[in-house]
């Protein structure tokens, strides 16, 4: 059963995903990462990075974001780094066409929805940098907040900028989330 | 241009890892003020006691690569292994990462402080850093104290990184600029 937010749903990746994850990557908008890597990824080596081994001891998880409304897969999220019952990383890509939509917001909430509710983490955290506004902004509107920084750790569109560490501890998604219980009980 | 030697300070000496520093590196790792601070490679337990063949396979990790250094820190006088340091530019040169680890034998005798120096140097004078940055339990007060002195400053800290004694503590990340270190104390002695 995929992870169903109001707007979109999380789904295990598919093959008929990987040109539009290729093109997300190849755009230097999109691909999210603050060292911006050349755009020059072609389909098979996505293929490559695509297909995974099956383990039961994973330490990430990814998954395509499907828009409900036309069943189209408009990006992708996922969690890495992962402490079982204690924190993980999570990141996230959005085709342009869908920002300003909910889409991004929607998707960090169930994917919140599945960290805190199902894996039990104390902790989720992201990493972003000063020259990303709009997704700092994604973050904070879900909770998370600047927790550090590395001074003019970054470089991109000619520009420095400071990376930022952001991060969400349960008991603060909880009193975000008065539709919840949290079942697990503080340390 | 004067050519300067970027591994030896007026009492360390920074040197590669050999084979046979296993024992006094596993008695160094092994001693339980360490115990949170080891600054390994992953794969090494931070806390637990570790084996003599653990600390040999920490050694082979150590091998210093195209993207990072890693020394063992010596008595420039009679050669004892002092501690480890290093630096790592994995992720990206911009932002080198940098540690040090002291025998507690040895310390608050100046030679973390030398040898942290030598390190940072090294980072300004080799890559195209913009900053040097490193990183501390909040727990570990000497050692914030001890990046403070250097002229680090502190950014904030990663919340809630693990758990010691019971409760979590967060990461402290230390940053100092290039521009800080070549107007501060630590280049002027050159």
């Amino acid at each position: 059963m995929p992870l169903e937010g109001k707007l979109v749903i999380l789904r295990e990746e598919r093959d008929e995903d990987v040109p539009i994850f290729q093109a997300l990557r190849n755009n230097l908008e999109t691909q999210a990462w603050p060292k911006t890597l050349p755009p020059d990824y072609t389909l098979g080596m996505y293929m490559r990075r695509h297909e995974r081994d099956f383990s039961l001891d994973r330490r990430d998880g990814r998954f395509a974001i499907e828009w409900k409304e036309n069943g189209a897969c408009i990006g992708h999220i996922g969690y890495s780094d992962l402490v079982p019952r204690w924190s993980a990383s999570i990141g996230i890509t959005i085709h342009q066409d869908y920002w300003g939509t909910g889409a991004a917001h929607d998707s960090v909430e169930t994917l919140l929805k599945f960290l805190f509710e199902e894996l039990g983490l104390r902790v989720v955290r992201l990493w972003t940098n000063s020259g990303n506004p709009a997704a700092v902004k994604v973050a904070q509107k879900s909770g998370f907040r600047i927790s550090a920084r590395g001074r003019e750790a970054v470089f991109r569109k000619g520009a420095l900028y400071d990376s930022l560490v952001m991060d969400l501890l349960r008991e603060e998604y909880y009193e975000r989330h008065p539709e919840l219980t949290d079942g697990l009980p503080p340390l | 241009m004067e050519l300067l030697n970027l591994f030896e300070g007026q009492r360390v000496v920074l040197r590669a890892f050999e084979a046979d520093d296993a024992p006094a590196l596993h008695a160094l790792l092994n001693h339980p003020a360490l115990a949170g601070r080891r600054y390994l490679p992953n794969g090494f337990p931070d806390e637990a006691p570790l084996s003599l063949k653990q600390v040999q396979d920490v050694i082979g990790k150590l091998g210093s690569d195209e993207r990072s250094l890693n020394v063992a820190i010596v008595s420039r006088s009679d050669g004892t292994l002092l501690g480890h340091g290093g630096a790592d530019w994995h992720w990206d040169p911009l932002a080198p990462h940098v540690h040090v680890v002291i025998d507690p034998q040895h310390w608050r005798q100046g030679y973390g402080t030398e040898s942290a120096r030598l390190l940072v140097q090294y980072v300004f004078d080799t890559l195209p850093a913009r900053a040097a940055a490193g990183g501390c339990a909040s727990w570990n007060q000497p050692a914030r104290d001890f990046a403070r002195r250097l002229g680090f400053t502190e950014n904030g800290a990663i919340r809630r990184i693990g758990l010691r004694g019971g409760q979590p503590f967060d990461w402290v990340m230390l940053d100092v600029l290039r521009h800080e270190w070549e107007g501060g104390d630590n280049a002027a002695g050159r």
